[in-house]
């Protein structure tokens, strides 16, 4: 397994000290099970008044890193190592006392399901003002006078009356407008929004990334995004992070990840998004396989089982994340050479089918990994998937046909990755 | 008359029987011999003045081996009595139940009353004598009963006057008033009794009795259709001739039902019930229902026309809660007694720790096998000598709890009514199918055969329907029988029911033909042998509903035997005519005699209690003292 | 709101008086023993029993004395009179009530702080020595029979009969208003026994509530905002997690005002159930009628309470 530390890397558009800097972040979990690692080594950086996505299935570990961000990971059973420093100030080596003051003051978080996530027997503007005057000394009416305030900020007509209603009597959009207005009530630098479309529907998912954007230039509020949905963060993100079982397979500037993705994962994610100008009729294609378990983990490149350019070296090596030839910001860790992947991404905008893809990839001359010492990964033992054999494509949908694809509708492919809370995924 | 209700379903003392069987058994012999040999002589050494009566007392004869009267009584203090059943009925005109009489007693002076240790003799107590042939008493072959009342007695507050036989004739008079509704009028007094008063018919309802005459203040006369004579002396034992004021209760008695003795009273006795002296009102005041009793010192009282010592100042009764509870409070603590009867466990308590606190009182009544006499298998009389014959009785008594809680019975009167030696004492008349108390399978089979089933078991096609309670040590007893009657040959059908249910619905019905009723139990009225086998046996005393004939016995040579016996005057020749109808009874089997039962009763270390042996053992509050 | 309270209300009208009615048929169509002959006693002549069935208005149709029956209760509070005794039910009623709810609600309250705080302190601390150490002992009471203990109590602790002769035993209930210290102290031990069950059953449903309101999404999203723990415990923890409890608490209470039968048995405590019981064992039928009457009351009121209180307490359920 790979045991440099990374260096913290700079953003895109590094221009000064970033605003967050995530370094060789280790959190893993002690269970009945075994040991979950969650979060294995991931790095990231976000400048002030940027935003960064995080993209990634359930159990990539995506959430994990970001509520450990703010402290919220930290149990008995519970490991965290590595640096997150926020300001300056490292929030892994921080007291809780400290660190609870930082939360919702500095550094705030919405979640994705706005009724759970709000309390169901206090009012709305009961709930702001409770995050105000958790850290701030003013009275109940001026925060009560705030709590209006925000809601309007957040786009919420009508505030004065909405303020005394319960999270209940609200739309499902109002009520993440409520949270978000909440989780800004402190005006703090740094906003981290977990899945915060994924229980909407899509046109309120437009309305509430638009307000975000809105608030982030008025504001100047960093955002964090976490979502399984690439498409959310085509908009609004600067930068994306796409993670997968627990480190991150490639990261870059938004235009770097779409334009020229290098990870096949990111490939996978990126086909499924469903896209108006793809012919009708044309089917998404979904990453076959689950998710890894994070207590087994496949040996060599965790991704392999269902890489469907796999080749036998991959199984045995753990790619590090390396920059992209001409795009030092955009890195990735895949043991395919950067030419053989741009000619499958080619091929894959092109429209070719899964076979000539993938004898493109083998065609392409292996590179001979004989010399290199591999060490034996001792989490690969008894890995619970069986890795997709080539040229076979595994499918979860019953009664299809041996070899092509079901037709999915978009909402079956966003459930596909709404898989049920893991516990590694928390 | 009804005694506590534990009594009736039987009060185990498990675990008892090896444990000092003989000690007890003599202490209870002893008393069991007052019930031959009692007479009326107390009646010769009576003075017919106003003043007490001097009753002649063998020294120190006590069933508690305590002296009752005297100078080394503790005087004053207040006793706490607790009991878990509350109070029937105050009013001395309603009382039916061996509680209340504890109360009634202390509170009212009838005209005759017991002493705590005797179970037949009656001493006058309001009366000045016991009316006799002798002294002119009884006259006009027993029809006319003439009794002197004493003056002198006074009426608590607010009444406060002085007490005149007019108020002892409006007492009975009223107590056939529905308002007041006197349980054993009908069978003493009025149109049921053996000797009716003179004037009361089946429609009576209350008002001027002709029978009964006032000729001056201190004289009150009786007359009866047929001769009663000592008979109408022991039933006036009854609290119904407690006297009371008709200007103080007449109004009262017109509300129904009567507020006198619910709400309203007044006292003869030494004690009263706390109450406004200026109403009389106790409810409330020294009567919380459910709760407690308070009986205070009656401030016209006068001790010099009593025979009662009445030494405590002060008894408060604590009415409800747990029997173990109770049984411990009492033996534990300090100046108390238990009026109701004792849990198991307090009992076994007391006879292992604290034996000098707790008494047997022999002759608090018997149980019986009742059987149909009238339908069904058991209008054979062999069969019912055979159920007899086969029955274990000693069995019965170890499940009611051993030895200390009675004798196997072997005929009708118990021990301490008069009768009980004559028809045989503890042996009882001595027909084959009452030799064995433990049963005898061959005799029965014997009577079987006589009833015509040769091969000694039962072969017929009908089904013996068996009804009993099922508290307590009931449902074993009824096993028990029906176990060996199965031994016979018969079917049976068992079913158990609550106690009142089996009384009510179907033992207490004849319609509904029962054939054995397993756990019927009697308790006497008063000292007359009339009370123990009148209203059970008696042919024309069966009644379609709340019948205590219970085997409808009907029998025309018993019935008129008992109307014979029933007007016998002489005490001595009454006790032999109903002992030879006890003899009768256990010739024709009309029912099965279980046992003859013991009553226990608790004080506490610093109490000197004394035993009502005339009423089942209750503690005698006129007596009892502190030590 | 008004209008659910209203409706509340007015079916709990029709509750009481459909209990009214079953009781009345279960004591007059299938009577255990006859009321007249019970009030005329035994070998009574048949003119007196039919005098008194009179008298007691037995002798009118069934229909008729049920109107008279319920007649008399709604409007003019008239309960009847004790066949036994002959004292007017509601006065008995009145005179018994007191105690019960000194007991009730003396219980309840006591319950109430040994419960809510150990339910708490468990599922904060849960899995730790202290919560499996108070869930054993929860346990252990919730088993334990209240006679048996009322009887264990009574046989250490009274003055009169105990080992240790510290509080004052059965039968020493006072009024409040005669003797404030004693009404006090013959209560100690009645209450001990009733909240030690209890409390036990109420830890325990607490517990498990809380736990499971802990891990409510709110929960997390109340320690994203940076509150202290306490608060978040408190005020959004227990805050979701009481309404059960205060739901079992209303019901519990309002079968408890119909009379704690066993304990005041045993404590000989003058209440209503002490009431009911001696009136069931005499066939006493109106005060039974009276008592029964009087609990489907206070357990109509509570259900009824119960529910306003859970509309107050979770604002999702008022517009249903």
């Amino acid at each position: 397994m790979t045991t440099e530390t990374e260096t913290a890397p700079r953003s895109t558009n590094g221009t000064g000290e970033p605003l967050l800097s995530v370094e060789d972040l280790r959190v893993s979990f002690r269970t009945d099970d075994g040991i979950v690692r969650a979060v294995d080594g991931i790095s990231y950086a976000l400048e002030p008044g940027k935003t960064l996505g995080i993209v990634g299935e359930s159990g990539s570990g995506k959430t994990v890193s970001s509520l450990t961000t703010l402290g919220l990971t930290r149990s008995k059973r519970s490991k965290i190592e590595g640096r997150i420093l926020f300001q300056g100030e490292d929030m892994v080596a921080m007291d809780d006392d400290h660190l609870r003051r930082v939360r919702g003051d500095d550094v705030s978080m919405i979640f994705q399901d706005p009724l759970s996530a709000l309390h169901p027997f206090y009012k709305v503007g009961t709930q702001l003002t409770e995050a105000m005057r958790a850290h701030r000394g003013i009275s109940k009416s001026a925060a009560r006078s705030r709590a209006a305030e925000l809601l309007a900020l957040v786009g919420i007509p009508d505030p004065k009356r909405r303020i005394d209603q319960y999270p209940h009597e609200f739309s499902g959009g109002m009520r993440q407008r409520a949270m978000i207005a909440m989780a800004l009530a402190n005006e703090p630098k740094l906003l981290i929004a977990d899945e915060p479309t994924t229980a909407l529907d899509v046109t309120v998912q437009a309305q509430i990334l638009a307000l975000l954007q809105d608030l982030q230039n008025r504001l100047g509020t960093a955002i964090i995004i976490i979502t399984h949905d690439l498409g959310v963060v085509a908009e609004i993100a600067d930068d994306i992070c796409v993670m997968y079982a627990g480190r991150i397979v490639e990261r870059g500037s938004t235009e770097d990840i779409f334009h020229s993705p290098q990870h096949p994962y990111t490939w996978g994610l990126l086909r499924s998004i469903p896209r108006l100008d793809n012919p009708r009729g044309e089917e998404l294609v979904p990453i076959s396989g689950r998710p890894p378990s994070l207590i087994n983990r496949p040996s060599g490149c965790h991704f392999h089982p269902r890489c469907p350019y796999v080749r036998d070296a991959h199984k045995r090596v753990d790619p590090k994340l390396t920059p992209v030839d001409g795009s030092p910001d955009h890195v990735v860790a895949c043991l395919l050479e950067s030419g053989v992947r741009s000619r499958i991404w080619d091929g894959i905008q092109s429209g070719r089918d899964e076979d000539s893809l993938r004898r493109m990839a083998n065609r392409s001359a292996e590179p001979d990994y004989s010399d290199i010492a591999i060490p034996v990964d001792k989490e690969s033992e008894g890995s619970d998937l069986s890795p997709g054999e080539e040229g076979v494509v595994e499918s979860e949908a019953p009664g299809e046909r041996h070899g092509a694809a079901p037709p999915q509708t978009v909402d079956e492919v966003n459930r596909r990755w709404q898989e049920d809370r893991n516990p590694e995924d928390v | 008359m009804r005694v506590s209700r534990s009594l009736i379903a039987s009060v185990a003392v498990t675990g008892l029987l090896a444990v000092g069987i003989t000690a007890c058994g003599s202490s209870n012999s002893k008393s069991s011999s007052g019930g031959g040999s009692s007479s009326q002589s107390s009646s010769a050494n009576s003075s017919s003045s106003g003043g007490v009566q001097s009753i002649p007392l063998k020294a120190g004869e006590n069933p508690v081996g305590q002296t009752l009267t005297g100078s080394t009584k503790k005087r004053g203090g207040t006793l706490t009595v607790y009991s878990s059943e509350d109070f029937e009925h105050l009013d001395p005109g309603e009382s039916y139940f061996t509680q209340d009489y504890g109360v009634d007693y202390p509170t009212q002076r009838p005209l005759f009353a017991y002493m705590p240790n005797t179970a037949n003799e009656v001493s006058p107590d309001l009366a000045t004598v016991i009316p006799t042939t002798a002294n002119g008493g009884i006259t006009d072959g027993g029809k006319t009963v003439t009794v002197h009342i004493r003056s002198g007695v006074h009426f608590s507050p607010p009444v406060n006057r002085e007490v005149t036989s007019a108020d002892v004739a409006y007492a009975i008079e009223r107590a056939a008033n529905p308002n007041v509704a006197n349980p054993y009028f009908p069978a003493y007094f009025g149109a049921g009794a053996p000797a009716p008063l003179q004037g009361t018919t089946a429609n009576y309802k209350g008002g001027p009795i002709p029978g009964i005459q006032t000729p001056n203040k201190t004289t009150i006369v009786f007359h009866t259709v047929k001769p009663s004579g000592s008979f109408l002396v022991s039933a006036l034992s009854l609290p119904i001739s407690a006297p009371v004021p008709q200007s103080f209760a007449g109004p009262l008695d017109k509300k129904s039902p009567t507020t006198y003795g619910t709400k309203y009273l007044v006292a003869t006795g030494p004690y009263m019930i706390k109450s406004d002296p200026k109403t009389g009102l106790f409810q409330g005041i020294g009567y919380q229902t459910g709760k407690s009793l308070t009986l205070v010192r009656n401030p016209n009282w006068n001790a010099k026309t009593d025979f009662r010592p009445a030494y405590l100042n002060q008894i408060n009764f604590s009415i409800g809660g747990d029997a173990t509870v109770i049984g411990r409070q009492v033996l534990q603590g300090s100046h108390a007694v238990q009026f109701d009867t004792p849990a198991q466990s307090a009992v076994k308590l007391a006879y292992q720790q604290y034996p000098s606190q707790i008494t047997f009182t022999q002759g608090s009544g018997d149980h019986y096998v009742a059987l149909d006499n009238a339908a069904g298998v058991f209008k054979d009389v062999n069969l019912r000598r055979a159920v007899w014959a086969n029955l274990d009785r000693a069995a019965i008594i170890k499940l009611r709890g051993g030895s200390l809680t009675g004798s196997p019975a072997t005929h009708f009167i118990y021990p301490g009514v008069t009768g009980y030696e004559q028809a045989g004492g503890a042996a009882g008349p001595q027909v084959p199918w009452n030799k064995s108390v433990t049963g005898n399978l061959q005799v029965a089979e014997q009577y079987m055969k006589a009833a015509g089933y040769k091969s000694g078991k039962y072969t017929g096609s009908a089904t013996v329907q068996i009804v009993g309670a099922n508290n307590g040590n009931d449902p074993a007893i009824i096993q028990l029988l029906n176990s060996d009657m199965t031994q016979l040959g018969f079917h049976t059908h068992v079913s158990l029911v609550d106690q009142s249910v089996m009384y009510a619905k179907y033992c207490g019905v004849p319609k509904q033909e029962i054939d054995a009723c397993p756990t019927v139990g009697w308790v006497r009225d008063f000292a007359d042998p009339l009370t123990v086998l009148y209203v059970p046996f008696y042919g024309p005393a069966i009644t379609p509903t709340n019948n205590s004939n219970w085997g409808q016995v009907n029998d025309p040579q018993i019935n008129a035997a008992m109307q014979k016996a029933a007007l016998v005057t002489d005490p001595t020749a009454r006790a032999q005519a109903w002992a030879n109808i006890d003899k009768m009874l256990v010739n024709q089997a009309v029912a099965i005699p279980e046992d003859f039962d013991n009553q226990a009763n608790l004080e506490s270390k610093d109490v000197a209690g004394v035993n009502e042996l005339w009423n089942t053992g209750t503690w005698d509050l006129d007596f009892t003292s502190l030590k | 709101m008004a209008t659910y309270i209203v409706r509340r209300i007015l079916w709990g009208i029709v509750l009481l008086l459909a209990v009214s009615a079953i009781t009345f048929i279960f004591f007059n169509v299938f009577p255990s023993a006859d009321p007249a002959t019970l009030r005329a006693g035994r070998n009574a002549s048949p003119a007196i029993i039919h005098y008194i069935r009179h008298e007691l208005g037995l002798d009118r149709s069934v229909p008729v004395q049920f109107f008279n029956y319920m007649k008399n209760i709604f409007l003019h509070f008239n309960f009847g009179y004790s066949f036994y005794t002959g004292a007017s039910v509601l006065s008995l009623i009145k005179d018994r009530l007191p105690a019960t709810i000194s007991l009730a609600m003396g219980g309840a309250i006591i319950w109430l702080m040994l419960g809510i705080p150990v339910g708490i302190l468990s599922a904060i601390k849960r899995g730790s020595v202290l919560d499996r150490l108070a869930m054993g002992v929860a346990l252990v009471f919730v088993s334990m029979p209240v006679f048996w203990l009322g009887l264990v109590v009574l046989f250490l602790f009274a003055q009169d009969i105990g080992r240790f002769h510290v509080l004052p035993g059965a039968n020493t209930y006072t009024g409040l208003t005669v003797d404030p210290w004693k009404w006090f102290t013959s209560l100690i031990m009645p209450w001990f026994v009733l909240a030690a069950t209890s409390a036990a059953v109420y830890s325990r449903v607490l517990r498990g509530s809380l736990i499971e309101a802990m891990g409510e999404d709110y929960i997390r999203t109340a320690r994203a905002k940076g509150l202290r723990e306490r608060r978040v415990i408190f005020r959004h923890g227990v805050r979701s997690a009481i309404t059960p409890v205060v739901t079992i608490f209303g019901l519990d209470l309002g079968a408890l005002l119909g009379g704690a039968v066993i304990i005041e048995t045993v404590f000989n405590i003058p209440g209503i159930g002490r009431l009911n019981y001696d009136a069931i064992g005499h066939s006493d039928f109106p005060i039974v009628q009276g008592t029964v009457i009087l609990a489907t009351l206070f357990i109509v009121v509570a259900n009824i309470v119960v529910d306003i209180a859970y509309a107050y307490l979770d604002p999702r359920v008022r517009y249903s």
